[in-house]
């Protein structure tokens, strides 16, 4: 066999091998990956929807049950969940913006008058770690609880370095140090939530 | 064979570190040395990749075609660190959201490449496997002496425990990138004083 067909019959063959390998350990695992996913999705809504105190050493089990206990999901074009909160309805959306390296998904959880955030968390990203890596920290999304969103359209909750007073009125929370562009991101990603989605989404739960 | 197991583990960790003799892996040294956690794991991560992948390009080196070599040693290694990424989210979801973006990113990892080429292409499998291992363990270490000092000052803690008292201020510049530029260069300072006077 002459040498050029020789090294494209073995990549040929190594290539397949390998995918044949690949597809195999990925069909094994995907059930595993799913249920991960799902698991993490639920204890995200029980975080925004503040049900307990601390989601996320919440085990497993104790998931799925206060997910069916205390979550409505109502599907539609996109699937909202409904909590009830002392007689107050609040409501939980997915909400998709552009970051400083890809998407972030993120999800808000709203007073059903759309007055105030009920909370928020970052279901993806790809933030720098460590950087703009922190929004996932616990401080940073605590912020936002019970945050007043505000009548300007272009700064719902404004993300702003110094200017937080640490009141739940000013519509403020403080950015992240040396994440300018992603704490930019995140106001844009808000604004998108309240101006765009929320109102289809009130459509939907009524 | 010349080289006993010993001396090949010996000097990848130490006289021939990749990092800090070779320069290698330094983006991902830059990149992931703010936390020991994640330095941890991404230090794992690539002694998995780069012991089998040596393992398998040096069980396969006389196949290989010469042509055609560097594509069939990204494709191992490539494998790898797709084996390694669905098995995180399989089983360690939390540290596969923390890692995020940086595993895909072992692909690219000189180390790997080099030890491949440098390595396995003329050696047996056993060797290449350790040889493989030593040289992440060697990235490794030096990657947690980098996390050890950032994380120590620019959180005040240690795999996420505080041990820094209450009113310490913590360093934002050990946070960001540009610090791991001077504990890596004080580093390799200190590392290679005794080794440049051996010679």
């Amino acid at each position: 066999m002459s040498e050029k067909l020789y090294s494209v019959v073995f990549t040929f063959i190594l290539t397949t091998v390998f995918v044949i390998c690949l597809a195999g350990i990925n069909a094994i695992a995907s059930g595993t990956i799913e249920r991960n996913e799902q698991l993490e999705f639920r204890r995200s809504l029980i975080y925004v929807f503040n049900i307990v105190e601390d989601a996320r050493s919440l085990p497993s089990e104790e998931v799925q049950k206060l997910y069916l206990d205390r979550i409505q999901e109502i599907d539609g074009e996109q699937t909202v969940y409904v909590a009830d909160n002392e007689g107050k309805r609040e409501i939980a959306f997915t909400v998709q913006s552009a970051g400083l390296w890809g998407t972030i998904t993120a999800l808000v959880a709203v007073d059903e008058s759309g007055s105030r955030i009920v909370g928020i968390d970052f279901v993806n990203h790809s933030e720098t770690p460590g950087l703009g890596g922190r929004i996932d920290e616990t401080a940073f999304k605590e912020q936002f609880r019970g945050e007043r969103i505000s009548s300007s359209s272009s700064a719902r909750i404004a993300v702003v370095s110094g200017q937080d007073t640490g009141s739940k009125d000013d519509s403020k929370v403080d950015a992240i140090t040396g994440a300018t562009r992603t704490s930019e991101s995140i106001q844009t990603l808000l604004n998108k939530a309240i101006n765009d989605v929320f109102p289809a989404v009130l459509e939907a739960v009524n | 064979m010349a080289e006993s197991k010993k001396s090949v583990f010996l000097t990848n960790i130490w006289k021939d570190n990749p990092v800090i003799v070779q320069i290698l892996g330094i983006c991902s040294a830059l990149a992931v040395t703010n936390n020991l956690t994640n330095t941890l794991i991404m230090g794992i991560g690539l002694i998995f990749t780069t012991a089998f992948s040596s393992f398998t390009i040096s069980a396969l080196r006389r196949h290989i075609p010469k042509n055609v070599r560097m594509m069939v040693q990204v494709l191992i290694i490539a494998t790898y660190v797709i084996i390694l990424d669905i098995v995180l989210k399989a089983y360690l979801p939390s540290i596969s959201k923390a890692l995020g973006p940086y595993v895909g990113l072992i692909i690219t990892n000189c180390i790997i490449m080099g030890r491949a080429e440098a390595f396995a292409q003329s050696h047996g499998p056993v060797l290449s496997f350790i040889d493989g291992i030593s040289a992440g363990i060697g990235y490794s270490l030096i990657l947690l002496a980098v996390a050890f000092v950032r994380e120590l000052l620019g959180f005040g803690t240690l795999f996420g425990l505080r041990v820094m008292p209450e009113g310490f201020t913590p360093w934002v510049i050990m946070i960001m990138a540009p610090s791991a530029f001077f504990i890596l260069g004080a580093i390799i300072w200190i590392a290679r004083t005794p080794i440049v006077k051996k010679k």
